[in-house]
């Protein structure tokens, strides 16, 4: 016979039993019989938050930075939605999100009790798997279950929802069955064995070859496999916005980013390319353009774990449904070396200087360099989202993978505050900068209290341009500059930190970015800074919304000052 | 163009509200929906006739078929 535990205790043995250490969360009703046993657990760290969304955000951040699940667990009805956008945004980039969430008990169902919320019907279109456990007995089950489906095959968030009566209700505890492990992936090696070789031959015969790769590459560890193919093929690599970083910015095949911000030659190269091998993205619309002009010329081989992404947004010659690191490995087995030179020489030879749209001297190309003088690459960054977001994505040298952290899909602001706290509990030998705009910054901003109370020594960045800056300049190129609800009235930042016991520093200048980096490197715990940055600049180049990739914004429409 | 999909799912609201959720965000026009036991204890068979063309479901059925609890589709042509 089994041990007698409650379903609270069930729930925490299962996390300990999947290797689970921390755990971001916050109390209420529903969920109090969890947290009445989660003193019993010393495996687990629990992080009280301050509000449920950066619960979602930080174990989302956490997984990301580690590839295991992150964990999150708030109470029924408010609690359990304010994980919503979170949940949302671990969706949208295929991270292994689990959130345990307290229900109200089970005679109460339906009847609109006090804090019931439907929660499972209001995340099913925004979770991989998600149930409400009725039954002790399965709860062990059905949680080893859900935490197997966020991480198997393409990871994504799930939701187990628990009754508070379930919870108390005491069932015989029974070990995990190795019988139930989770279903091979798709890809047998036979199934991709014609595929390869066809790629092969497409790469052989290409004048004009790219690689682009994205998410995929990082969460199937495949640098070394994408490094091996690009230097015995010679193709120029392209890294989206969630692949920054799976290869060195200084490696001489790597072009940067494509897509609405990406540098005209890095978007010219993909409208001129003859073949394009896409690994492990999704040519999303802000990679694309308006897909009817995207790479005209080029036949498109992409590889990816997810059938249905295969010809979703762009048509594919050729499919391979796997894992981006197994595939990868065998395309680099399989191709004849060649070299590209001619063809990256002319890519290069469309590079052009930045368009200046900076006038002050505290340009984001400084701070950026800055930041990294200051890391030595010991560092990985977290960044939210709009201009500041594009900026350090174009001017971070990124040099270790999986160092460049950011909500893609969902463009959620608001997450580089609370996502950064578990990236640092995830690495905590090396410095991890939020990067955050004065709008989005404001959005998390209390999670400073989590990471004072915590111990969570994060480096607070904030892009202070007095706007919601991104919104501000679509407003100025398409909006006749009507700053309609844009500018953005901010604290005193460096009263800020001080009312949360953290150092903090305004920074206007770029002669003061040395000194006040230096000390931000050195603190021990939290610390802020501030960068009043050029109110109006622009993050150039720029693709309008519904324009192909041939059709960039490169400088200033008109200049605009504002009274 | 009228289709039949045909989706073997678990026997339970949540794993048929996914599905057809899937459905629902695509827009879809369904003309009907019909849910039947399955071939196998603890499955349904949910049959749904969408109009649409050939690509919108092509796509649509290699989402559903990631849905979980969703266990088989195929689909027909009306
Ligand atoms: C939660 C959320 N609300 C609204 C938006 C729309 N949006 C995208 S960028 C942006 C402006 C961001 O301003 P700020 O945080 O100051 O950063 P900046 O662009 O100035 O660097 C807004 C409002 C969003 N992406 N996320």
């Amino acid at each position: 016979m089994g041990e007698l535990l409650s379903g609270a205790q069930i729930l925490c043995r299962v996390l300990v039993e999947e290797g689970v250490d921390t755990i971001w969360g916050y109390p209420g009703g529903a969920i109090m019989p969890f947290y009445h046993a989660l003193p019993d657990v010393p495996e687990i760290r629990h992080i009280l938050v301050r509000h449920e969304q950066a619960a979602a955000h930080a174990a989302d951040g956490y997984a990301r930075a580690t590839g295991r699940i992150g964990v999150c667990v708030a109470t029924s009805g408010p609690g359990a939605t304010n994980l919503v956008t979170g949940l949302a945004t671990a969706q949208m980039d295929s991270s292994p999100v689990v959130a345990i969430t307290g229900q109200v008990p089970r005679a109460m169902l339906g009847r609109d009790a006090f804090q019931e919320t439907d929660v499972v019907g209001i995340t099913l279109p925004i979770t991989k798997h998600s149930c409400l456990v009725a039954d002790v007995t399965e709860l062990a089950d059905r949680m080893r279950e859900a935490i197997a489906i966020a991480r198997e095959g393409r990871p994504g968030p799930v939701l187990v929802d628990v009754p508070k009566d379930v919870q108390n209700q005491k069932t015989e505890y029974r070990e995990p069955d190795p019988r139930l492990t989770p279903g091979a992936s798709p890809g047998s090696p036979e199934a991709l064995a014609d595929p390869v070789s066809q790629a092969a031959r497409l790469i052989a015969a290409a004048e004009r070859p790219l690689l682009m790769v994205g998410h995929g590459v990082i969460l199937s560890g495949a640098y070394d496999a994408v490094r091996q193919l690009a230097e015995k093929t010679g193709m120029p690599v392209i890294t989206t916005l969630l692949g920054i970083s799976a290869l060195p910015a200084s490696h001489p095949l790597h072009l940067g980013m494509p897509g609405m911000h990406g540098e005209v030659h890095v978007n010219r190269a993909i409208q001129r390319a003859d073949v394009i091998v896409g690994i492990g993205l999704r040519f999303d619309d802000r990679v694309t353009g308006n897909t009817k002009g995207f790479a005209p010329r080029a036949k498109i081989v992409h590889v990816d774990l997810d059938a249905s992404e295969i010809g979703k947004n762009v048509p594919v010659a050729l499919a391979l449904v796997g894992d981006a690191r197994s595939v990868t490995e065998r395309l680099v087995t399989a191709v004849a070396p060649r070299g590209c030179e001619a063809w990256l020489a002319e890519i290069l030879g469309w590079a052009r200087p930045p368009a200046d749209s900076y006038r002050g001297d505290l340009s984001p190309d400084a701070i950026v360099a800055g930041i990294h003088a200051a890391a030595h690459d010991r560092c990985t960054i977290v960044t939210d989202v709009g201009q500041h977001q594009m900026w350090v994505a174009k001017l971070y040298p990124y040099g270790r993978p999986n160092t460049h952290i950011t909500s893609g899909g969902l463009g959620t602001m608001g997450f580089a505050v609370p996502a950064a706290m578990g990236v640092k509990l995830a690495r905590p030998r090396e410095d991890v900068w939020a990067i955050s705009g004065d709008g989005g910054f404001q959005m998390n901003m209390q999670e400073i209290a989590t990471m004072v109370q915590e111990r969570i020594p994060v480096k607070l960045a904030v892009f202070n341009n007095g706007y919601l800056g991104m919104v501000r300049q679509w407003q100025q190129f398409f909006h006749g500059k009507r700053y309609s609800a844009t500018p953005i009235w901010s604290p005193d930042y460096v009263k800020l930190a001080a009312a949360y016991g953290i150092p903090g520093w305004r920074v206007d200048s770029a002669s003061e970015l040395e000194p006040v980096l230096a000390r931000a490197s050195v603190a021990e715990g939290p610390v802020l800074v501030e960068f009043v940055i050029e109110q109006e600049a622009n993050v150039f180049p720029m693709i309008p919304p519904g324009a192909t990739l041939s059709e960039p914004i490169e400088a200033e429409p008109a200049v605009g000052v504002r009274e | 163009m009228a289709y039949a999909l045909s989706l073997s799912v678990d026997q339970d609201l949540l794993a048929l509200g996914r599905a057809v959720g899937e459905l629902r965000r695509r827009n879809l026009k369904v003309s009907a929906i019909t849910l039947g036991p399955g071939a196998d204890a603890g499955q349904a068979r949910l049959t749904v006739i969408v109009d649409a063309d050939e690509g919108t479901v092509e796509m649509a059925m290699r989402k559903l078929l990631k849905v979980s609890g969703v266990r088989g589709a195929t689909r027909e042509p009306q």
